[in-house]
């Protein structure tokens, strides 16, 4: 009997333990559950920073945000003034939006396919500058899988995208 | 079972061989370093330096020595070192950078005398070189390699250019002796804006600067301090100056670190790490595919100013 009781405090203080130390709940599938409670991920470092419009924001929402930032490469270019030796300021436009998506696809279920639209969408703008759509497309082959099929991608972006490493692949 | 053994020494051999990932990989070139091997922040800076910017890159630099990065052999190659260690690290940058200059500081007017060629351990025709000719007036001054700039710019008229840097002479007998500028434009540039200017991200990513100018100190003849070149496709296609030439140039080694440091970014935010990795895509979309990779040995008379001091 006080082995029984033993255990069962043993696994329920285990279980606070863990859940204390930022594993996610099962609830972290369920489409229903908000972006900004979800942001954590097992065994990792601290990924919980999550900005203003990520806690008001459907991921949809985020997703349209993220899109509207991203940077264009005359952007990019103009913003530069001149010093192109290293990389122009407006590289670094819609960064945080941009890190909403990358925290959605971390969380899974229905957040990471959201997720996973937006980097196959950003990969496939011809508009945007092509370091932020190799981004793109590293991501999305890391949530769908390397032979997931997608078109309208230049060479020159898959290329970068090969030597980019893969944050969002399931250790 | 001997010829399974025979078997498993010949492959355990061409594995070895072909180690650095291809034909055109460089041996490491040999360190001379000064100071301690586990903290490059013992460099000296010129007073035209800010005070705050001294203090920030120096905590910077002291943070390079304590780094483990994985090792990765055709990593290696791309800077020609034997390893990823902080103490690699140190020592690849105190090889290549030992001054550190301001951007009020007027480095393209140096001190001019005739230079004798005795002690110069290499010396290479300047057949096949390519630089960009870029106007740097009026620019933000990020960071640049001033010795490499100098010893170029006088080598073919045998001129030997002297600065004064923090009282010191400090004659430019080759881009090892390692002088570098900056300015106000290293807080803002190849960072992520929402971080802190101190956080962990922005500190790496200055290291990679850093790294990047140093590669600038390599090099001889056609390859000499690795000069940017202009770009012919890609992002910066009609731009002056802003690709790279080689394989292991100065971009490349900018985007190899910005990934490996990605792994050094403990606690980094989501937001970071793709502020990391927007520019290391950058960097890797400067440098053309398939470029080969150049002859990394410097140029100069190295050898007995780098273990002068």
């Amino acid at each position: 009997m006080k082995s029984v009781v033993f255990l069962t405090v043993s696994v329920v203080l285990l279980l606070l333990g863990i859940r204390s130390c930022g594993w996610q709940s099962a609830d972290s599938n369920n489409p229903e559950v908000k972006a900004y409670d979800v942001v954590r991920r097992p065994g990792r470092r601290s990924r919980s920073k999550v900005y203003p419009m990520a806690q008001a924001a459907s991921p949809q929402a985020l997703k349209q945000a993220a899109l509207a930032e991203m940077p264009s490469t005359q952007k990019v270019l103009e913003s530069a003034q001149g010093e192109y030796h290293f990389a122009p300021p407006a590289l670094m436009d819609g960064l945080e939006t941009f890190g909403n998506m990358v925290t959605l696809a971390r969380s899974g279920g229905e957040n990471a396919e959201v997720a996973a639209s937006f980097f196959k969408q950003c990969a496939q703008s011809n508009g945007a500058v092509d370091a932020v759509r190799s981004v793109c497309l590293r991501h999305f082959l890391d949530l769908k899988g390397a032979d997931a099929e997608i078109t309208n991608v230049p060479y020159p972006v898959r290329r970068i995208a090969q030597k980019l490493p893969s944050i969002l692949r399931p250790q | 079972m001997w010829g399974m053994l025979r078997s498993s020494i010949i492959i355990l051999f061409a594995l070895v061989l072909m180690g650095c990932g291809n034909n055109n990989c460089f041996k490491p070139t040999a360190t001379a370093s000064f100071g301690s091997d586990t903290d490059a922040s013992d460099i000296t800076f010129d007073p035209s330096v800010p005070g705050d910017l001294q203090t920030l890159l120096k905590a910077d630099l002291s943070m390079m020595g304590a780094l483990k990065l994985e090792d990765k052999a055709e990593d290696k190659c791309v800077m020609g070192i034997t390893d990823f260690s902080g103490t690699s690290l140190v020592r690849y940058f105190k090889t290549r950078v030992r001054y550190v200059i301001g951007e009020s500081y007027d480095y393209k007017k140096p001190a001019l005398t005739s230079r004798s060629d005795s002690g110069t351990t290499i010396y290479a025709s300047l057949a096949g070189h390519t630089a960009a000719e870029g106007d740097d007036k009026g620019i933000l001054t990020v960071m640049s390699n001033a010795s490499g700039w100098l010893y170029y710019a006088t080598k073919e008229t045998k001129s030997l250019a002297t600065l004064t840097i923090a009282g010191e002479s400090v004659p430019i007998y080759s881009p090892r002796d390692g002088v570098v500028q900056t300015g106000k434009g290293i807080r803002i540039r190849n960072n992520v804006p929402s971080s802190a200017e101190d956080a962990l991200v922005n500190r790496l990513l200055r290291l990679t600067v850093m790294l990047h100018e140093a590669r600038h100190s390599d090099g001889h003849g056609e390859t000499l301090v690795f000069s940017h070149i202009d770009c012919t496709e890609g992002t910066y296609a009609s731009v002056k100056g802003a690709c790279g030439k080689y394989a292991n140039g100065p971009y490349a080694v900018q985007a190899l670190m910005i990934r490996k440091l990605m792994s050094a970014c403990t606690g980094c935010t989501d937001t970071e790490m793709a502020g990391m990795m927007r520019l290391q895509a950058d960097y890797e979309g400067r440098v053309k595919s398939g470029s080969p990779s150049g002859d990394d040995r410097p140029e100069g008379f190295v050898t007995t100013r780098s273990t002068a001091r």
